[in-house]
């Protein structure tokens, strides 16, 4: 049927070379870092990648946002149906709260156009390399940390892993792989031009991570 | 690529460029230093190569299986994968994907593998119209070149030239030599792009055969809007890229980093695993994987150079390449520069083709030592070079194996050979070289042009010694 795949696997097999790699023994790093110290790596290290980050309670969340988005002149932030219901009460009625409730395609114009900042979820983070984690969901679409000009992402503070391998062990990933993953450790960057660094080229020119104490 | 001078030349254009040479230079010691400031231990720096290469290696001792079960998986996600032997059948398969998708617009992440089989070009001259999103090889495409390292595409270029390039392209915004004003109407540009396209094209750097997921490491997030915003995603790779855990990126992700740009991390690593689902609201509605041999399967068949196939395209071993420094990514001629080129082009292209490139190398063992997955680039180099003037091309999977052979030098070492290995004929040699040294040649070829032509001593190292008080033996 497809020569091509046959031509191709069948050269591959050819190749009788049986000499067996050593195997080099990947233990499971792990260094015991203590609640705080795991909130400060993650926290350093997302700075020195330009991010923002704030410890918040749960109950400071709300402030923090009436406080935060005027001064940041966001108008309109969108987020999830969970995230709206806990806050749309409280949030200041200057700000407008969009849903992505419709598939892409039927407000593309308005997402890349008229939305100033989102607010999603997390489903962790990786405090060695200062990454959050997302695994996006019909109620979080994926675009919503990529487009919109400032990115808040919510971490709480008891899905904060050491490494990227044990997030995804304690959680399973191999046996429930999204439609997509994502680790994001920053505004979005480039150096392309004589090594400058500037930020914003596609995605979001702000990263705003608030870590969410119990 | 299109290559009408010979390599000779391209090499005297590069080293007559003082611009080119302080564009590089300054380039590779801020990318050496970046990555030298990430490493600080080097123990712990082995201890992640020896992790990283074994992967590789795994990788490719039970390569025709994890692509097997990389295909089952990546089907069963609804991801439909299409193998290509050749440049050309990649090209058309894409194209037929396409005409099938009625897609006339296209957006593509940086890929290295598409710089390969030329699929710009294939594309446009079918009227398709493909454009470079990446900053770097969107603004070398506006420039209408190629991209001269395989990492940072753009490396080539100052400030001004780029200006220059987008004034030229772009009148409606106002001339400036500033990055973050140059970045953000870029960004204005193509964020209109990412939206109206019809379909995305990809790379992949890293493969996964157990949860069939594709990996995409980046900065800009324009690998993640070509991948999730267009309908259609079309994500093209070399067999070789697959691994068999999903655990095996770890370490790869976090070598690959630390030794491309000396990063802890990229901004983004996408993970994609299927096209949308069920109720989801965004992503592609279809995806498609083209999984590319283009001589890799040859190559995976001589166990030695089998090795070049570990290759992660991190882009440190141009990095720290004296000769690629001086030169840049052009003078090669070919997609891949600097050390990883040169091993790897005259195997995919046959000796004959690209032999010459072997001797763009002075041996001195940076690329070696750098390279996060041990690829032993200065011996694989070597051996191409005994095989381009030794080698047999009847019984050799090295493609012109033996075309480089000069007579007149052969017969050189021959006799070289014959001296060196019979002591009498060695102090007969010794001896009429040191007596007749007056009628050795001014000049020696290429070589002697800008230096002092050395000529034979009056007496040879021996008599020296003898001379000097040392016991004969
Ligand atoms: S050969 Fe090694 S150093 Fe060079 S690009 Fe490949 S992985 Fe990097």
């Amino acid at each position: 049927m497809n020569k091509s795949r046959e031509i191709i696997l069948e050269r591959l097999k050819n190749n009788t070379n049986e000499t067996s790699h050593t195997k080099v023994d990947i233990t499971k790093k792990t260094y015991d870092w203590s609640k705080e110290e795991i909130i400060s790596k993650l926290s350093e290290n997302l700075q020195s990648a330009k991010a923002e980050t704030y410890l918040l309670s749960d109950a400071e969340l709300i402030d923090w946002l009436n406080e935060e988005l005027p001064k940041r002149d966001i108008n309109n932030i969108l987020m999830g149906s969970s995230i709206a219901k806990q806050i749309s009460k409280d949030i200041n009625n200057e700000i407008e709260v969009l849903k992505y409730d419709d598939p892409y395609e039927s407000w593309s114009e308005k997402l890349f156009n008229e939305t100033d900042a989102s607010i999603t979820t997390t489903i962790g983070a990786i405090a060695q390399s200062g990454s959050i984690v997302l695994h996006p969901t019909p109620e979080e679409p994926r675009l919503m940390s990529l487009v919109p000009d400032i990115h808040i992402a919510l971490v709480y503070e008891d899905t904060i892993y050491e490494t990227f391998e044990q997030i995804i062990t304690n959680q399973y990933w191999v046996k429930n792989m999204p439609t997509n993953a994502l680790l994001i450790s920053g505004p979005s960057k480039t150096a392309d031009i004589e090594q400058v660094l500037a930020y914003g080229v596609h995605g979001p020119k702000e990263l705003i991570v608030l870590i969410l104490t119990s | 690529m299109h290559r009408t001078e010979t390599f000779t030349d391209r090499i005297n254009d590069a080293l007559d460029n003082e611009q080119l040479h302080s564009n590089f230079r300054s380039a590779m010691n801020y990318l050496m230093e970046k990555r030298r400031d990430k490493f600080p231990d080097q123990e712990k720096l082995d201890n992640l190569r020896n992790i990283a290469s074994s992967i590789r290696s795994n990788s490719l001792s039970n390569l025709a299986e994890l692509l097997i079960k990389l295909e089952e998986k990546l089907e069963s996600n609804n991801i439909k994968v299409h193998w290509a032997e050749t440049d050309l059948e990649a090209n058309n398969i894409i194209y037929q994907i396409l005409k099938d998708a009625n897609a006339k617009t296209i957006v593509k992440g940086k890929s290295m593998v598409t710089e390969e089989i030329e699929l710009n070009e294939f594309l446009e001259d079918k009227d398709i119209e493909i454009l470079e999103t990446d900053l770097g090889e969107f603004l070398i495409q506006l420039a209408n070149e190629k991209p001269s390292h395989i990492v940072m595409p753009a490396i080539h270029k100052s400030r001004k030239e780029i200006s220059k390039v987008f004034a030229e392209h772009y009148p409606e915004f106002p001339y400036t030599e500033d990055v973050d004003l140059i970045t953000q109407q870029a960004r204005k540009i193509l964020r209109d792009k990412f939206r109206q396209a019809d379909a995305g094209i990809s790379g992949i750097n890293f493969a996964v055969a157990e949860t069939g997921t594709l990996c995409l490491v980046e900065n800009e997030g324009n690998g993640r809007m070509c991948t999730t915003v267009p309908p259609l995603h079309i994500a093209v790779t070399g067999i070789e890229k697959v691994v068999e855990k999903l655990s095996d990126v770890v370490p790869l992700l976090d070598i690959l980093t630390k030794s491309a740009t000396g990063q802890e991390i990229t901004t983004y690593f996408n993970m994609i695993s299927s096209p949308r689902r069920e109720g989801e609201k965004d992503g592609p509605k279809s995806m498609h994987v083209i999984l590319l041999d283009n001589g890799r399967s040859k190559i995976h068949q001589n166990n030695e150079m089998q090795e070049t196939l570990k290759c992660i395209r991190c882009g440190s071993c141009m990095n720290h390449c004296p000769v690629y420094t001086q030169l840049g990514g052009h003078a090669y001629g070919t997609v891949y520069p600097g050390p990883i080129g040169i091993t790897l082009e005259p195997q995919k292209q046959g000796i004959t083709q690209l032999g010459e490139l072997t001797s763009a190398c002075t041996m001195c063992g940076a690329c070696g030592e750098v390279c996060p997955v041990q690829i032993p680039l200065p011996k694989l180099i070597n051996k191409l070079r005994s095989e381009a003037v030794e080698g047999n091309n009847a019984n050799e999977l090295i493609e012109g194996a033996g075309s480089m052979r000069k007579l007149l030098e052969s017969l050189a070492w021959k006799n070289w050979k014959l001296i060196y290995s019979n002591p009498f004929v060695y102090s007969m040699f010794s001896k009429t070289t040191t007596t007749l040294n007056f009628i050795s040649p001014k000049t020696i070829g290429k070589w002697g042009k800008y230096r002092t032509t050395p000529k034979p001593s009056k007496y040879s190292l021996k008599e020296l010694a003898n001379q000097a008080g040392f016991d004969n033996e």
